[in-house]
């Protein structure tokens, strides 16, 4: 399997999961198609559950799932390892924070406001969530901008998988997160987040090697050694790796060891 | 353009002090079960006859 993201992204983008995936509830999905994507980004591709599962194990058969129930499904799912966390009624600066702190997170947004742009789910103009994996300002320098704006002022962006489409990991300007996020949240913006992945604490989980770079190919720097606890610097996509199932992750945790860069496969380091 | 709330430079280290403060708040969390703002997250049916079936692939 080729990734569908760049290597070097970071922090970590899982692969896209689209929604509409054959399964009886794929057009009603968006949230545990969201809850996807959070859970492979808080594993960094350790774990891959896909929201027609969570849906079987959601119990619920009507339409969408809210935040509460979604959530409720991810620790079923992971045997309550994975918490992801609604959080209700946040202002700009808040959800800026989440993710500038490297939190990923499901935003609720109404696609009434992003129909008129390139960032729409088709023409679809409803109630949605999309995920989102990181924040950036861009400054006031051409070439820099790479939302739907295509400007040369200095703004923010936010990187963003819309589960509704294939459009895949795209920049979103701040400005047009936030105006579809306050119109379906009533003014303020509504959430479901997970933990940190970036400039964390994380121990050796399991046997593995060092790598010079994010990929199994690369020069052997050493074992992983279980239960030593390591920094964290950033989570990175990389070359793949295999899951215990066989399917590839292609998620790595970048730390220093020896004082150097290093890189561990995102399953053999652990919370 | 002006940059307005939400918009600045954002350091991790900063956001993250920023974060710990409010994220417990009763406030933003669930009420209870029925809480009326967890229900405004659950979305909508994306074949809705009103919109129009199923969203176009869109590639960038």
């Amino acid at each position: 399997m080729v990734s569908v993201v760049p290597k070097g992204a970071s922090p970590f983008r899982d692969e896209p999961y689209f929604q509409m995936d054959g399964s009886e509830f794929e057009s009603s999905n968006c949230v545990l198609a969201t809850c996807t994507e959070l859970i492979g980004r808080v594993t960094v591709g350790r774990l891959r559950v896909s929201a027609k599962r969570l849906r079987v194990l959601s119990g619920d058969t009507v339409n969408g799932l809210t935040y509460g129930q979604a959530a409720i499904a991810v620790l079923k799912a992971t045997g309550n390892e994975i918490r992801l966390e609604p959080r209700f009624g946040l202002d700009r600066d808040q959800v800026r924070d989440l993710a500038a702190s490297g939190r990923p997170f499901g935003i609720s947004i109404d696609c009434s406001v992003t129909i008129g742009t390139t960032r729409r789910t088709g023409s679809y103009t409803g109630g949605h969530t999309v995920y989102v994996g990181d924040y950036q300002h861009r400054a006031a320098v051409l070439n820099e901008c790479r939302c739907e704006r295509n400007a040369a002022d200095a703004h923010a962006e936010f990187n963003v998988e819309d589960p509704g489409t294939h459009a895949t990991h795209r920049w979103w300007s701040a400005g047009l997160l936030y105006r579809a996020a306050e119109k379906r949240g009533g003014g303020a913006i509504n959430v479901l987040v997970g933990s940190d992945t970036e400039g964390v604490q994380r121990r050796g989980a399991m046997k593995g090697r060092l790598r010079e770079k994010p990929d199994v190919t690369s020069n052997d720097l050493g074992p992983v050694v279980q239960g030593k606890v390591y920094e964290v610097i950033a989570t990175v996509n990389g070359g793949p790796w295999k899951r215990d199932d066989g399917t590839e992750a292609f998620g790595w945790h970048q730390i220093v060891h020896d004082g150097a860069p290093a890189f561990v496969a995102g399953e053999r380091l652990r919370p | 353009m002006s940059q307005g709330k939400g918009e600045g430079p954002a350091k991790r280290d900063e956001a993250r002090a920023r974060v710990r403060d409010w994220f417990d708040k009763a406030e933003h969390k669930l009420q209870g079960p029925d809480d009326e703002r967890d229900k405004r997250t659950k979305n909508d049916d994306l074949r809705d006859p009103a919109v129009g079936g199923v969203p176009d692939p869109e590639f960038e």
